[in-house]
């Protein structure tokens, strides 16, 4: 049943007060008119925007466990609701048919790329991680204890939040990195 | 004198209910009730109190018409007997009891302007009238004074710094929101004055919940111009025009807005809503500490 605003007001089937509990008369539910509405609920939640370390507000809708809606929060001290052309496309982090859904890896000398898990992916990392820091760790420098390694460098992203970032450096720093660095800081 | 306690109201053609009640008891009551210079004074008395959050109106002793008054009464129980519901036939004299319809109506005007939810309560004892039912009738009553009052205010203060989520004039809930066209910033609309300020869009308006968890709306299909703003904690709900859609075109003139998405008030009671706020004010004037705790914008 489509019902336009103006056709409603023309000739309202509900009558103005209608037991609904308009302009104050007390609501009776049995009073509520049958019509056929199909009704959906959507929840919002207040973000950051990934992209920069500007950190601009955003509100994302979801329904029934999707994103509908990414916009500027119009209460956030920042952006008061503005986003650049970046923020305004954030729909697309969530919602995008290109987007990987899975691990691809193109060994070294291929043309080809395959598909693979995150169980063999996080192990392969984590061994060529050790192997270049092994390769390339570095104890002593001039009769000092440096115990680092110049063969690994960290670069965090705006993606990634306080606390996350933490532990990122945290763990560059137990691995004797030194080349550390952010990409908000722009 | 019988007053029907039934709710059943009949279809009616909102456009003509509006058509009489702002030609009929909005030109009669704005000339002939509160002068436009103790409108003034009053917001000049209260300037400060505004700014701390103390509605318009709050504690307001208007000096009032009674014949003026009696006339209105009169011209609004038939528009309301006519349009809206036969309960409000011979409403003025169920009002009035033993009192003149000048005394009863006064003191009616002066109490809804304060929001006095006391009186309502008495008065609905003693003539045996449904206390929502004394509100609606002086709410519409006073409605003409409080948007001329608003007129004024707006003119002497800026409303964006009202910090509250009830009205600054009226001190009524808001009955409707929108997100404007450019940000989607949340203005309140208040059923009173039709006058609107703004309000974080991440806070329940009536309990002040900001837990995100409890907050969601509702949307109707083939209604995607509104949306309707949810609370699980309170479990109140406000109709909320979202003006970034292109459909319907905005007409910014409350009533049509409000009369004409009685749809959503269905959708949202039955998904077990409620709004029934109106008759009573969120300022009490016997705590205005308690009332100031409803401050949240910055």
């Amino acid at each position: 049943m489509n019902h336009s605003r103006r056709q409603f007001l023309k000739r309202s089937t509900t009558g103005i007060a209608s037991g609904i509990g308009l302009f104050g008369l007390t609501p009776r539910v049995e009073a509520v008119p049958s019509l056929e509405l199909k009704t959906s609920k959507a929840k919002e939640s207040t973000t950051i925007c990934p992209y920069c370390g500007v950190g601009c507000g955003q509100i994302v809708s979801v329904k029934s466990g999707k994103v509908i809606n990414v916009e500027g929060d119009p209460d956030h001290p920042i952006n008061e609701g503005g986003t650049c052309s970046k923020g305004s496309a954030l729909f697309q982090i969530a919602n995008n048919e290109r987007r990987l859904g899975k691990v691809r890896y193109r060994a070294p000398g291929s043309s080809q790329w395959e598909d693979k898990d995150w169980d063999w992916a996080v192990k392969q990392i984590a061994a060529r991680v050790k192997k270049t820091r092994d390769e390339t760790f570095i104890k002593q420098e001039k009769g000092k204890v440096v115990n680092r390694t110049d063969g690994i460098a960290c670069l965090g992203g705006a993606a990634l939040d306080n606390e996350e970032c933490y532990l990122l450096s945290k763990l560059a720093r137990a691995m004797g990195l030194t080349y550390l660095e952010h990409q908000a800081r722009i | 004198m019988s007053v029907p306690t039934d709710h059943n109201i009949e279809a009616a053609s909102v456009e003509a209910f509006l058509k009489a009640y702002r030609e009929g008891v909005g030109k009669l009551l704005s000339s002939t009730s509160i002068s436009e210079l103790e409108l003034s004074q009053r917001v000049a008395s209260q300037f400060d109190n505004t700014a701390s959050g103390i509605p318009l109106f709050a504690g307001f002793d208007a000096s009032l018409d009674g014949a003026g008054l009696a006339r209105i009464g009169f011209g609004l129980e038939k528009i309301l007997y006519t349009h809206v519901s036969d309960i409000f036939h011979n409403f003025v004299a169920a009002l009035s009891g033993d009192e003149t319809p000048e005394e009863a109506l006064s003191r009616l005007v002066r109490h809804t302007l304060k929001g006095d939810v006391a009186y309502f309560e008495n008065l609905s004892r003693e003539r045996s009238i449904p206390a929502d039912r004394l509100a609606f009738f002086g709410n519409f009553l006073v409605r003409p004074i409080r948007q001329r009052a608003r007129h004024v205010l707006e003119s002497a203060y800026d409303l964006d710094q009202w910090h509250y989520s009830y009205c600054p004039v009226c001190g009524l809930w808001p009955q409707m929101a929108r997100l404007e066209e450019e940000f989607g910033q949340r203005h309140l609309w208040c059923i009173g004055c039709t006058g609107q300020w703004s309000f974080p869009r991440m806070r329940c308006p009536f309990c002040l919940e900001d837990n995100q968890e409890k907050l969601g709306y509702l949307t109707v299909e083939g209604w995607e111009g509104y949306r309707i703003q949810t609370c699980d904690n309170c479990h109140h709900y406000l109709k909320t025009r979202d003006e970034r859609q292109p459909e319907p075109k905005s007409v910014s003139d409350f009533d049509i807005e409000y009369l004409g998405t009685t749809v959503l008030d269905a959708a949202a009671t039955r998904e077990g809503y409620c709004n029934d706020f109106i008759g009573l004010t969120a300022f009490n004037a016997k705590d205005p500490p308690l009332s100031r705790t409803y401050r949240q914008k910055l």
